[in-house]
């Protein structure tokens, strides 16, 4: 079978960083982070560390939406980081030829916490009807698909439009992954003592746990390259597997995710030493950074160097492999390495390459690889085109 | 589609039976699912301990794969067996006992046990570990299953060698009703 090539065409972050890809990558780049204590007993009876968009910010944003007090706070995430995104490239969102994707772990599972302060029907706390009501935003023909995967959702959802768009199913997908900061999921990963009460430390020997993050990221996937533009960024190669281990603990060898890493690579027709830089799941747990390292050793990739977004925006769940894959290709547009938040001292057993410095390097590939709950894993390779080399 | 879908191996289990290939295997009518499920798991014998600890979703999952799976996966290699999974309520029945855990700030309960249940791939999950299932594998939502669109995903996966075999299927539960339906494409 011909190889369909994959373009992404735009892209959107919304995070606590700021509301466009740019302003994320630009904060970024200057070493801030969205994580913050917050003592707010809507979220948690005592402090936490949590990256949270403001709700300010929002409230402005939003009066660009049309009817926008018919939405909850995680519809109108979505709606303006639809929008932002498909504005770049004139997108007809409405078209048939046009499928959106969502990627959500839990989303609007706040309006179950507190079914009597909302002004929302009980039923949108079911995905499929999230789904209806941005679908509807849109006018767009098609019922959206919903990816609900654990912590590998978003980049899950990359492989599902990779999918579709090779059978010629569309000319453009809308891949957008969000979840929020809820009472619901951080006493949860408070009750697993999974938090760190300081901005996280993927891979550092002082790490204990994770920020939870809120945030929307959004790309628009096509079979048709661009208009107007030099660089194109692809998608090679992609793959999910399993770990067969353990429902919510990492594996102690690697080898689901490593499984995942090769099958990728082997999509991509690239070896390990084609890959240029690794944007890693990294979320500070003591047994997810270990896991990593281990799959790294087995997939040949430990010297590549790599970093972890967390620090800088928290774990966004449903939206991680989204806005990380994008600040990810930014950074192969940009030839620029961001360095891996929090990281000081090496605190996994082998020798991977965290980034500590932000540096320029001439960068054409990426690998992007998350691991969740469930004991699933997946991974994606991006690829930079130049008009040269096309 | 619909007789596509059919020739595929599959079972299913809804109002207090279960059904194979359009056979009846196990009847309990008029009992709550907790129990149906029980009796369904003591009938068939299927001993393994870990059952006791999932959610009722899972249980649902684990009965169904079970029966359907009954030794079709021999000679299939763990990373070439696919998993394609969809509901509409993703978890809600565990989300609620979750959500009632922190209602109160001065009784504040919340526990692991439950809230890793809170995540609807933990069944496919529970599947992997029981068989060792480690091919690529997806979780969909959606307010209807949508079964051609389902199928076709799983046979498009085996056309482009991402998967030799695929469970593929709808796993719902709620307090008012439970619907599970899996089929196995090759």
């Amino acid at each position: 079978m011909a190889k369909t090539t994959i373009y992404i065409t735009a892209d959107n972050i919304i995070s606590p960083l700021g509301f466009t890809s740019q302003d994320n990558v630009e904060k970024i780049s200057r070493g801030q982070t969205g994580v913050k204590c917050h003592s707010d007993k809507a979220i948690y009876p005592s402090p936490v560390w949590v990256s949270k968009i403001s709700d300010k910010l929002l409230n402005d944003a939003v009066r660009q939406l049309s009817n926008w007090r018919n939405y909850t706070k995680l519809e109108q995430l979505f709606l303006l980081s639809i929008s932002k995104a498909s504005q770049q490239v004139a997108l007809n969102v409405s078209s048939k030829d046009t499928l959106i994707i969502i990627a959500s772990t839990k989303g609007n599972i706040n309006l179950l916490e507190n079914p009597e302060t909302m002004d929302f029907p009980k039923n949108r706390v079911q995905l499929g009807t999230m789904a209806g009501q941005i679908q509807a935003y849109f006018k767009n023909p098609n019922t959206p698909l919903v990816v609900c995967n654990a912590c590998i959702s978003g980049v899950l959802a990359l492989d599902v439009a990779k999918r579709l768009l090779a059978k010629n199913k569309f000319k453009n997908i809308i891949v957008t992954g969000g979840d929020l900061v809820t009472e619901f999921t951080v006493s949860g990963f408070q009750s697993f003592k999974a938090m760190s009460d300081a901005p996280c430390k993927p891979y550092d020997k002082n790490r204990v746990g994770i920020n939870l993050g809120e945030g929307v990221g959004t790309m628009i996937l096509s079979t048709t390259p661009p208009n107007n533009k030099e660089t194109h960024i692809t998608i090679e190669g992609s793959a999910s597997s399993n770990d067969a281990n353990h429902i919510s603990g990492p594996s102690r060898t690697g080898e689901g995710l490593f499984l995942a890493i090769k099958k990728a690579l082997k999509a991509a027709k690239i070896k390990p030493s084609g890959i240029d830089y690794l944007s890693m799941h990294g979320t500070a747990t003591p047994y997810n950074d270990e896991m990593e390292c281990k799959a790294l050793g087995l997939a040949d990739l430990l010297s590549i160097p790599m970093n972890s977004f967390k620090g800088y925006i928290g774990h966004t769940l449903g939206a991680a492999g989204l806005i990380e894959s994008i600040i990810a290709i930014h950074s192969l547009k940009n030839n620029t390495l961001y360095p891996s938040f929090g990281f000081e001292e090496l605190g996994v057993t082998l020798p991977i390459n965290v980034i500590t410095k932000i540096s320029e390097k001439e960068l054409h590939r990426c690998l992007k690889t998350a691991s969740g709950f469930g004991g699933c894993n997946a991974a994606v390779i991006f690829e930079k085109q130049t008009e040269t080399s096309i | 589609m619909e007789t596509r879908a059919a020739t595929y191996r599959h079972c299913e289990i809804k109002n207090g039976k279960i059904i194979l290939n359009g056979k009846l295997l196990f009847e309990k009518a008029d009992v709550p699912f907790a129990k149906f499920i029980k009796s369904a798991y003591k009938h068939f014998e299927l001993a393994y301990p870990k059952f006791h600890k999932m959610d009722r979703l899972c249980k649902l999952a684990f009965v169904t794969a079970n029966l359907l799976l009954n030794n079709q996966l021999e000679g299939y290699a763990s990373e070439d067996i696919g998993i394609v999974m969809s509901n509409s309520n993703s978890t809600l029945h565990t989300d609620s006992k979750h959500s009632k855990s922190i209602i109160d700030k001065d009784n504040y309960f919340p526990s692991p046990a439950v809230f890793v249940y809170t995540l609807p791939n933990i069944l496919v999950g529970e599947i992997s570990i029981k068989y060792k299932i480690k091919g690529e594998s997806v979780f969909f939502v959606s307010n209807e299953f949508n079964k051609d669109m389902m199928i076709e995903y799983s046979e498009d996966m085996i056309a482009c060698g991402d998967a030799k075999i695929c469970m593929t299927g709808w796993v719902d539960y709620t307090e008012a009703d439970y619907h599970s339906i899996i089929y196995l494409i090759k």
